[in-house]
């Protein structure tokens, strides 16, 4: 697999330059609206990385690769979960950093919970794209992405903010974390077989 | 019922689309040899290739590669023997050859750099180059170097001599040659170059419409066969089970003939592969 | 070691190279022990099949040409003079037998064939 992260790594450093650098100040413009809208934009980066594999045809070429379909599939979110970490991570530096001087800024915890939207994003984003292909599935896949988005940027500043809400917070707490996990898995098994059956 | 001794065998392999089917495909590639897969655009050539490496299922039959059972679970991994070159490389346009290298060199165990390296001065080929950038021989040349650079034991290459001039063609067939020195080394080569592939093929397979018409020696097909000028009384002399295709022309015609069943007396040339080819295909039997 | 492949003659080529070896052999050009080269150089060198060199090998070694040590190659083997002798004898039989056909095909009576095979012997003596 790691043959495949790295090629779509090289990609996407070249081609996403512009719009990872959105999503690096997005990550540390504080405010959790703002964490929100970078890990959810850095869980698009598979989606990017398999528009750019169509357009090369590279499954063609992978096919013939000592890699199996679940490595194939696999790696794509792996490369998401990378990314989204990485613009998590980033957010919660900067928001312990940034909360020395401005009230407000964020805590770690919504970037660990803004994480783990980024992770169910992916669950339910990719498994179209593995169906129907980049194309077809971009309706589908925008949709989502921006109720996602929308939703739970919403969601998560009241619920950070206004201490009526406290009581809802450790549910998402827990939630959260486990609905992400268990999506994921989900989602790996049926992108698993969606892609076999497109591919076979 | 799988011989070791072979690099590929198909066995009445089956696969339909809609308008086109690859029919009762058997076909055996011993070790050490180079066979060619000769047909026109859209013969099979390109969906027999994906059914070997499991590209794409078949609706029956075997395939076994290498002595492996092409649907057995260990199968990806032995992709690591088989190095493949397709028609068109598909490299991710935006990779230079060194981002490529790394991208091969973490997916296949057996890497070998300094070959790869070599390869690529070789060819003198641009290091830091987005691939989009390469000519079409340039792209064939990388592939090729890629497919060689992780020591297969089996090479299939899909046209992966067309669109190329004469002088890299040669070059590249040089290649091909070379590998099979080793008789460990096999190669299936697909291409509708006939001329190619009589240079280094020890086998020949001609798909025609998804049929098999033949898989023979290349050599004794080449020596089978024999072409005619000749008149059309002179037609009449040669006995009729001789005459295998016919082709007219206002000045006379030309004849495909088995040279066993023509006596020496009648002056028979040496038949190209082309020859072979085109008059079973177009050539019409004289009554 | 020289061997010619020539696309003009209707002959073979596993014919040609069992024809170009045996005539070095039976004229000492190659001697016995000498090495040949492997099946696969020599088919890669000349740029044919290597089906077609192993042929002319198997024929030659069938015939007593030539011997294969396992792991080793190919080399040439000690003359049998005899041998030698039973396969012109075989040749001259079948060249004959030939002409025969030959003269029956345009109704050579064997009186005719035999005085130009009188006439050739006394030519060559």
């Amino acid at each position: 697999m790691k043959g495949l992260l790295l090629k779509d790594l090289y990609v996407l450093v070249k081609q996403m330059r512009v719009f990872l650098f959105g999503v690096l100040i997005f990550a540390v413009i504080p405010g959790s609206n703002m964490t929100i809208f970078a890990v959810v934009y850095a869980a698009m980066m598979p989606y990017t990385a398999l528009a750019y594999d169509e357009r090369s045809h590279w499954d063609q070429l992978a096919g013939m690769m000592p890699y199996s379909i679940k490595d194939i599939v696999l790696s794509k979110y792996v490369l998401g979960w990378l990314f989204t970490a990485g613009a998590a991570a980033l957010s919660i530096i900067a928001s312990i950093l940034e909360s020395h001087f401005i009230p407000n800024a964020g805590s770690p915890l919504s970037g660990a919970l803004a994480f783990c939207v980024g992770v169910i994003t992916m669950a339910i984003t990719l498994p179209p794209m593995f169906r129907f292909g980049v194309e077809k599935g971009r309706m589908i896949f925008i949709l989502l992405v921006v109720v996602i988005a929308c939703g739970s940027a919403g969601l998560l500043s009241e619920t950070v903010q206004s201490p009526s809400s406290l009581a809802i917070l450790p549910l998402l707490e827990l939630a959260l974390p486990v609905a992400a996990v268990v999506l994921s898995v989900a989602s790996v098994w049926l992108s698993i077989r969606l892609y076999a059956k497109q591919h076979r | 019922m799988t011989n070791e001794n072979n690099a590929l065998e198909l066995h009445h392999v089956t696969r339909s689309f809609g308008d086109f089917t690859l029919q009762d495909l058997s076909l055996t590639l011993p070790t050490g040899c180079i066979l060619g897969l000769i047909g026109e655009n859209g013969a099979g050539k390109s969906t027999a290739i994906r059914l070997i490496m499991n590209n794409l299922h078949a609706d029956s039959g075997e395939i076994s590669v290498l002595g492996l059972d092409n649907q057995s679970p260990a199968f990806s991994s032995l992709k690591e023997d088989i190095g493949v070159v397709l028609d068109e490389a598909y490299f991710p346009e935006v990779l230079d050859i060194k981002q490529v290298e790394k991208v091969m060199a973490s997916t296949y165990t057996r890497w070998d750099s300094a070959l790869f390296t070599d390869y690529i001065n070789r060819f003198e080929l641009p290091w830091k180059r987005p691939f989009k950038d390469f000519s079409r021989g340039m792209k064939m040349k990388l592939a090729i170097t890629v497919a060689l650079s992780h020591q297969p034991k089996l090479l299939i290459l899909d046209e992966a001599t067309s669109g190329l001039d004469p002088i890299v063609r040669d070059e590249i067939l040089d290649i091909f040659a070379e590998f099979t020195r080793n008789e460990h080394h096999s190669i299936l080569i697909s291409s509708h170059i006939l001329s190619d592939l009589e240079k280094i093929c020890d086998y020949v397979a001609f798909l025609h419409k998804g049929r098999l018409l033949f898989c023979e020696e290349k050599d004794q097909l080449l020596d089978s066969y024999g072409v005619m000028a000749c008149t059309s009384d002179q037609l009449q002399e040669l006995p009729e089970d001789a005459v295998v295709g016919v082709e007219r022309s206002h000045y006379g015609m030309r004849v495909l003939v088995k040279r066993s069943k023509v006596s020496s007396a009648f002056p028979v040339e040496k038949a190209t592969m082309e020859d072979i080819i085109l008059f079973q295909v177009k050539g019409e039997k004289n009554a | 070691m020289e061997i010619l492949i020539r696309n003009t003659s209707g002959q073979p080529i596993y014919e040609q190279i069992y024809t170009q070896i045996e005539n070095q052999i039976v004229a000492g050009t190659l001697q016995p022990g000498d090495p040949l080269p492997s099946i696969r150089a020599l088919a890669k060198d000349l740029r044919i099949s290597v089906i077609t060199t192993k042929r002319a090998y198997d024929e030659l070694e069938a015939d007593g040409f030539l011997a294969t040590v396992a792991g080793k190659g190919s080399f040439v083997a000690e003359k049998n003079l005899e041998l030698v002798r039973e396969m012109h004898l075989k040749e001259i039989e079948s060249c004959l037998q030939r002409a025969a056909e030959l003269a029956a095909g345009c109704q050579l009576s064997n009186a005719e064939l035999l005085e130009m095979l009188r006439i050739l012997l006394k030519e060559d003596k």
